[in-house]
C-alpha cells in the first residue's frame, strides 16, 4: 500500500532570489546589458538578417506582446548601424528639359547640406549681383551707345538722302508716317501751280529725280528693320554678357567646387544655360531675376545625412502610404493646385535608405495600401513618390513624376506570432521578402548569470525612464516577481513592458515615502496595488462563493462532488477560482456523459479529456469486460464555456467517488490532467489556482485541513505568494503533489487507493476495490435487466 | 520769365509735343500766363500732297504709300481734333488760360511769327517732332528756332512729363557764363517751384564764389531746396559726367552756355534725355 502524498514544505513553494548573490548595492552601479538576456536566437537572426545583402532577407521580429521586441530591435540596429558608413544624402532639382520630372541628386552624406548652402548663397548673389551689373554705369553707357549707334545709322542714311535730294532741288519732308519728297525752290516745296507752268522736260526731270530718290529712300528705309534687328541682337548679347558677368564667376567657382560630382556640375551648367535664356525676363524695375525663375534653381534636400555617424535607424510609427514613400505637396494658387520639385517630401523609406527601417506589422497592415506600397518598394528596390490619387487616378491635380530613389534598406517588421504565421500562410510575397524570423523568447532560464543580467536590464529600465535606482533587495524581489510572471520558478519573464510599469509604480511609491531608492517594500506595494486595481471581478466571484451564492464548500465530505480549479484571464490579469464538479453514476452501457459537451459549453480539449478518463475507467476497472456504467460529470454553476484538460483528475475523482460512494474531503481542491494510464500531467496557471482556493479558505478560516492537490510535474512552476507560503509553513494550508490518479484518491478520500494484484483484484477496503465492486454490481444489474428484457420479448 | 506773359507750345500730336503741353500748362498755371497752343499745317506737306507723282515712304517699312491732298487733309483734321482734346483735358486739371491757334506755313517761321505776335517769351516744343523715331535727336524746327527766335525755348524729349521722374530729381541749372547767370537761375527757380522739386546749380569753376553765394542767398525766400555742385571740368564731358552722376528732371542753360563749353547748343541739348530750357 502506498502512502498518500506528503504536503510540500513552504520553501518548495517559492524560488527566492538571494540578494546576497547580487554583487551591487543599488542598480545605479550597473551598466546596461549589451544585449537583453535570453534572446540569443532572436539576436542571431537579427545579426544574420542585417548582414546578408539580399533584398528578400528582411526581418520579422515576432514574439508575445510586451516582450520588448522594439527596444531590443532598436538597440541592436543602433549598435549595428554604428559599424556602417553613413549613406548618401538625396535631393531633387528642377529638370530644365522636363519640369514634370524632377531630377534626383545623390550626394555624399555631408555634401547635401553643403550644396544646399552653396545654392542659397548663389541665389543671394544672383539677387544682388544681377541688379548691380544692370544698374552699373558701364551697362547704361553701352546700352546708350548701342541705341545711339542705331539712331546714328538711321540718321545718316536719311541725311544722306536729304543731301542728295537737296543737290537735286528736291525737298525731303517729314510726315507723320515717314517721308515725302517734292520739287524744292528756295528751301520750300515748289507750289504745284508754278510747277505745272514749267517746261515739260523740266517737270519730267524733276519727277525722275524724285522717283529715283524715292527708290533710294525706300531701299535705305528697308534696311532699318535689319539694323533694328542687329541692334536688338547686340543688346541681347550685351545683356547676356552682363548677366554672365553677374553670375558666371559664382557659377564657375561652384562648378570647380563640385567637379567630383558630375550630376551636380551638370545641374549647375543647366542653371547657367537657363538663367542666360531668361535675360529678357528680368524685372523692369531693379533688374532682378523674378522669384519664380530663381525658385527653379533651388535644391530640395529631402534626406540630409550630414549628422549621421553610421547608418540611419528609422522607426515609423504611422506607416501610411504617404509616410512610407513620401509625398508631393501642393499649394493653392488662383483656384488651382500647383506643385513643383520643391514640394517633394521624403518618407520613412527615404530617410532609412542605406540603413534600417522598423515598422510594427500591425500598423502597416492597418493603413490602406501601405503594405502593398512597402512590398512594391522592396521588390523594385526603389522608392517612387506618387500619391494614392495618382496611383489610382482618382483625383489628379497637376503633379510630378520625380526620379525614383534607389533603395538599399533592411526592414524589420515587429509583430506577434499570429500575425507572422497568418502572413506566411496567406501572403505569398511575405515569405519572399521577409525571410528572416527573429523569434523572441517569452521567458528565459533563471540562473545566477541571468539574474545578474536581469538586474542590469532593470537598471537600464530605471535609467531610461528616469526612475530611482533599485536597491539590491528590490532587484531581488523584482526578479522573483519576474519568475511569477513567467509562471515558473526556473524561468524569468522576458518582457520588459510589465516590468517597466511595475518599476514606474514602485518609483512612485518610493517618492511618496521620500526614499532615494526603490526598496523591496515599494516593489511589493506596487505589485499589490497593480493586483488590487485589476481584481474587481475576482472580488465579486470570491464574494459570491463566501455568501454561498456559488456553492463551493471547503469543509466536510461529499460523495460525487469535488472542488476543481480554474483560471480566468482578464486582460493582463489572471486569477484562479475553485469550480464545483459533480458526478453521478448508475448502471448503464459504458457511457460517461460530459454534460458540458452535451450543453455545447465544453471545448474540444475538455471533451477529449473526458474521453480519456472514460478509457482510463474502462481499462483500470474493467480490463477484461464491459464497463456497465452510465455516468455524468458537470461543472456546477458555471455559465460560460469550459476548455482545457486541467480538471480531468478532479472529474475522475468525482466520478470514482460517485461510483464507489466514497466521500471526498471538501477541504481540498485538485487540479491536473490525466492520461489513459492514470498518470497526472502538468497544467497551466498552477500558482493562480492554488492562490485562488487559498483565498476562499482564508476568508472562511484556515483550519489546517485545507489544501490543494497539484501535479507533481508542476512543482518547478511554483512561485506562490507570501500569504500562502506563511500558511503552509504554519501548517494551516497544504499543497500536495500528485503523480497518479490513485495519489489524488487517497488524499481526497483518506483511504488507500489500492493496487490490483496479479489477478486484477484490488485489496479490500481500498477505494479502487469499492469502485470495482460497484461496477461489478452495475454489470450484474445491467445483465439482469438485459435478461428480463429478453424474457419479456420472448 | 516773368509772370502774366504768354507761353507758346508747338503741338503736332507727336509724343514729344504731348509731354511739352503738360509742362507748358504747368508753367502757365504757375505764372498765370496765357497758353497759346500752336498747330501749324506745314505748307511743304500741303504742296507735296498736291503732286500726283509724290508718294509717302513709310519710315517703318520703306514701302511707298499713296499721298494726296485728301489724305493730308484728313490727317491734319485728326491731328487738330487730337490736339483740341489734349488741351481740353489739360484745361480740366486746373485753371488755365489757353487758346488753340491753327496756322499754316513753314514751321519755324510760323512759330517765330506767332511768338512775336503774342509777345511770348517762352516757346515749348519737342526736341524733335515725328523725326524723333527716325534717329533725329534735335529736329530741324528746334535747330532753326535756336538760331532765329529771341524767346526762351523749352525743348522736350519723350512723352513723360518731369513729374513722372523720381520726385527727388532736381531741376538742374548750368551756370557757366556770368552774363547769363541771373536769367538761368531765375528760370530754373520758376521750374522748380512749378514742379515742386529741389534746385541744383551745376557751377563752373570760373564763377566767382561770392557771386554764387549771393545767388543762393537770393533764393532763400523761395521754399525750395538749393544745392550746388562744381563741375570737375568746364567741358561737354564734364557736364555729361555731372548729369550722369545726378540725373535731373529738367536742365536749364543759356544761349551762350554751349559756347562757354566749346560746343554747339545742339550737342549740349542732346546730352540729356531730360527737357532742356534754353533761356534767352
Amino acid at each position: 500500500m502506498t502512502k498518500p502524498p506528503a504536503p510540500l514544505d513552504a520553501d518548495m513553494l517559492y524560488q527566492r532570489c538571494d540578494p546576497s548573490r547580487l554583487p551591487f548595492e543599488t542598480s545605479a552601479e550597473l551598466e546596461p546589458p549589451a544585449f537583453p538576456p535570453g534572446q540569443t536566437r532572436a539576436l542571431e537572426a537579427l545579426e544574420f538578417g542585417t548582414e546578408i545583402e539580399d533584398g528578400g532577407f528582411n526581418v520579422f521580429a515576432l514574439g508575445s506582446f510586451g516582450t520588448g521586441k522594439y527596444a531590443v530591435v532598436r538597440h541592436f540596429l543602433e549598435q549595428r548601424a554604428q559599424r556602417d558608413e553613413p549613406p548618401w544624402s538625396w535631393g531633387y532639382v528642377h529638370n530644365f528639359d522636363d519640369p514634370e520630372k524632377p531630377r534626383l541628386l545623390r550626394l555624399p552624406p555631408k555634401a547635401g547640406r553643403k550644396l544646399e548652402t552653396d545654392m542659397e548663397n548663389l541665389f543671394e548673389e544672383f539677387r544682388t549681383a544681377i541688379p548691380a551689373v544692370f544698374e552699373s554705369d558701364e551697362y547704361h553707357n553701352r546700352v546708350e551707345e548701342l541705341r545711339e549707334d542705331f539712331k546714328q545709322r538711321q540718321r545718316e542714311a536719311i541725311e544722306s538722302i536729304g543731301k542728295k535730294a537737296k543737290e537735286k532741288d528736291v525737298a525731303l519732308v517729314n510726315t507723320r508716317n515717314g517721308f515725302t519728297l517734292g520739287p524744292m525752290r528756295d528751301g520750300e516745296v515748289l507750289d504745284p501751280e508754278e510747277f505745272h507752268k514749267l517746261p515739260e522736260e523740266e517737270q519730267e526731270a524733276w519727277q525722275a529725280a524724285i522717283n529715283e530718290l524715292e527708290e533710294e529712300l525706300k531701299q535705305s528705309l528697308q534696311q532699318i528693320p535689319k539694323w533694328q534687328k542687329e541692334a536688338r541682337e547686340k543688346l541681347q548679347a550685351l545683356n547676356e554678357e552682363m548677366l554672365w558677368v553677374a553670375v558666371g564667376q559664382q557659377l564657375e567657382a561652384l562648378e570647380n567646387d563640385w567637379t567630383h560630382l558630375p550630376d551636380v556640375t551638370a545641374h549647375l551648367r543647366a542653371i547657367r544655360k537657363d538663367i542666360i535664356s531668361h535675360v529678357n525676363d528680368l524685372d523692369d524695375e531693379g533688374s532682378t531675376v523674378p522669384e519664380e525663375i530663381l525658385n527653379q534653381y533651388e535644391f530640395n534636400l529631402i534626406v540630409d545625412n550630414a549628422e549621421l555617424e553610421g547608418a540611419p535607424v528609422v522607426y515609423e510609427d504611422l506607416p501610411t502610404h504617404a509616410r512610407l514613400i513620401g509625398r508631393i505637396e501642393h499649394h493653392f494658387r488662383e483656384g488651382a493646385l500647383l506643385t513643383d520639385f520643391r514640394l517633394i517630401r521624403a518618407g520613412a523609406l527615404h530617410r532609412a535608405n542605406g540603413g534600417y527601417l522598423i515598422i510594427h506589422a500591425r500598423q502597416v497592415l492597418m493603413q490602406p495600401l501601405a503594405w502593398e506600397t512597402l512590398k512594391r518598394a522592396i521588390y523594385g528596390k526603389q522608392v517612387r513618390t506618387e500619391s494614392l490619387e495618382q496611383l489610382y487616378t482618382v483625383f489628379t491635380p497637376i503633379t510630378l513624376d520625380p526620379d525614383p530613389v534607389p533603395l538599399d534598406i533592411k526592414i524589420v517588421l515587429i509583430g506577434d506570432r499570429m500575425l507572422y504565421y497568418l502572413l506566411s500562410e496567406y501572403d505569398p510575397d511575405f515569405s519572399k521578402l521577409f525571410k528572416v524570423q527573429a523569434d523572441f523568447e517569452d521567458t528565459l532560464e533563471r540562473h545566477p548569470e541571468h539574474e545578474l543580467d536581469y538586474a542590469r536590464t532593470l537598471a537600464a529600465l530605471a535609467q531610461r525612464h528616469n526612475l530611482r535606482s533599485l536597491d539590491r533587495e528590490a532587484v531581488a524581489r523584482t526578479i522573483e516577481h519576474a519568475s511569477r510572471m513567467a509562471g515558473d520558478s526556473e524561468k524569468l519573464a522576458a518582457g520588459t513592458r510589465p516590468l517597466a510599469d511595475l518599476l514606474a509604480e514602485a518609483n512612485h511609491v518610493a517618492g511618496k515615502s521620500h526614499s532615494d531608492t526603490i526598496g523591496p517594500t515599494h516593489v511589493e506595494t506596487a505589485i499589490t496595488r497593480q493586483e488590487k486595481r485589476a481584481e474587481r471581478l475576482r472580488e465579486r466571484a470570491v464574494e459570491a462563493i463566501l455568501r454561498n451564492t456559488l456553492n463551493i464548500p471547503t469543509s466536510g465530505e461529499r460523495i460525487g462532488a469535488i472542488n476543481g480549479l480554474s483560471v480566468s484571464q482578464l486582460g493582463n490579469f489572471s486569477f484562479g477560482l475553485p469550480a464545483r464538479i459533480t458526478a453521478t453514476a448508475r448502471p448503464g452501457l459504458g457511457q460517461v456523459v460530459d454534460i458540458e459537451r452535451e450543453a455545447k459549453l465544453g471545448g474540444n480539449i475538455h471533451t477529449k479529456a473526458v474521453m480519456i478518463l472514460s478509457r482510463y475507467l474502462g481499462s483500470h476497472y474493467a480490463p477484461d469486460g464491459e464497463l456497465s456504467l452510465s455516468a455524468s460529470v458537470a461543472f456546477e454553476q458555471l455559465y460560460g464555456t469550459v476548455e482545457g484538460d486541467s480538471a480531468s483528475v478532479a472529474e475522475l475523482c468525482a466520478l470514482l467517488s460517485a461510483i464507489a460512494r466514497v466521500p471526498i474531503h471538501q477541504s481540498l481542491a485538485v487540479t491536473g490532467s490525466i492520461n489513459q494510464l492514470g498518470e497526472v500531467q502538468a497544467i497551466g496557471g498552477v500558482n493562480d489556482k492554488i492562490e485562488g482556493f487559498f483565498r476562499i479558505c482564508r476568508e472562511r478560516g484556515l483550519d489546517g485541513k485545507q489544501g490543494v492537490l497539484i501535479p507533481e510535474a508542476n512543482l518547478p512552476h511554483l512561485m506562490l505568494n507570501h500569504e500562502v507560503r506563511s500558511a503552509v509553513a504554519a501548517g494551516r494550508f497544504h499543497v500536495y503533489p500528485i503523480a497518479r490518479a490513485d495519489d489524488a484518491l487517497e488524499r481526497l478520500t483518506g483511504k488507500p487507493a489500492g493496487e490490483a494484484d496479479s489477478d486484477g483484484y484490488f485489496p479490500e477496503g481500498s477505494v479502487n476495490r469499492a469502485v470495482a465492486d460497484r461496477l461489478r454490481h452495475f454489470q450484474s444489474v445491467t445483465r439482469r435487466h438485459a435478461f428480463r428484457r429478453e424474457d419479456e420479448n420472448g | 520769365m516773368d509772370d502774366h506773359g504768354t507761353i507758346v507750345v508747338l503741338l503736332d500730336s507727336s509724343p514729344a509735343s504731348t509731354g511739352a503741353l503738360t509742362t507748358a500748362a504747368r508753367l502757365a498755371r504757375r505764372q498765370d500766363s496765357e497758353l497759346v497752343a500752336l498747330f501749324i499745317e506745314d505748307n511743304n506737306l500741303s504742296r507735296s500732297a498736291e503732286y500726283a507723282f509724290v508718294r509717302e515712304i513709310s519710315a517703318l517699312s520703306g514701302n511707298a504709300l499713296p499721298f494726296d491732298a485728301q489724305t493730308l487733309t484728313n490727317r491734319l483734321r485728326h491731328q487738330r481734333e487730337h490736339i483740341a482734346a489734349l488741351l481740353e483735358e489739360e484745361a480740366s486739371r486746373g485753371a488755365l488760360r489757353w487758346r488753340l491757334q491753327v496756322a499754316s506755313g513753314g514751321i519755324h517761321q510760323t512759330t517765330s511769327r506767332a511768338a512775336t505776335e503774342t509777345g511770348a517769351e517762352l516757346i515749348v516744343l519737342g526736341k524733335s517732332g515725328w523725326s524723333a523715331g527716325r534717329g533725329a535727336r534735335l529736329g530741324s524746327t528746334a535747330r532753326q528756332l535756336l538760331l532765329e527766335t529771341g524767346c526762351s525755348l523749352m525743348l522736350w524729349e519723350g512723352r513723360q512729363p518731369p513729374g513722372n521722374n523720381q520726385a527727388e530729381d532736381p531741376v538742374q541749372a548750368l551756370v557757366m557764363d556770368p552774363t547769363e547767370t541771373s536769367a538761368i537761375v531765375r528760370a530754373a527757380t520758376a521750374l522748380a517751384l512749378a514742379s515742386e522739386r529741389p534746385l541744383q546749380l551745376l557751377v563752373s569753376r570760373t564763377i566767382d564764389p561770392s557771386r554764387l553765394r549771393s545767388l543762393v542767398a537770393e533764393l532763400e525766400p523761395f521754399s525750395i531746396t538749393v544745392s550746388t555742385q562744381m563741375l570737375i571740368e568746364q567741358s561737354l564731358r564734364g557736364v555729361a559726367h555731372a548729369l550722369h552722376t545726378q540725373p535731373g528732371s529738367e536742365l536749364v542753360i543759356g544761349r551762350h552756355t554751349a559756347e562757354s563749353l566749346g560746343c554747339d547748343s545742339s550737342d549740349l541739348i542732346t546730352l540729356t534725355n531730360a527737357p532742356v530750357l534754353v533761356v534767352s
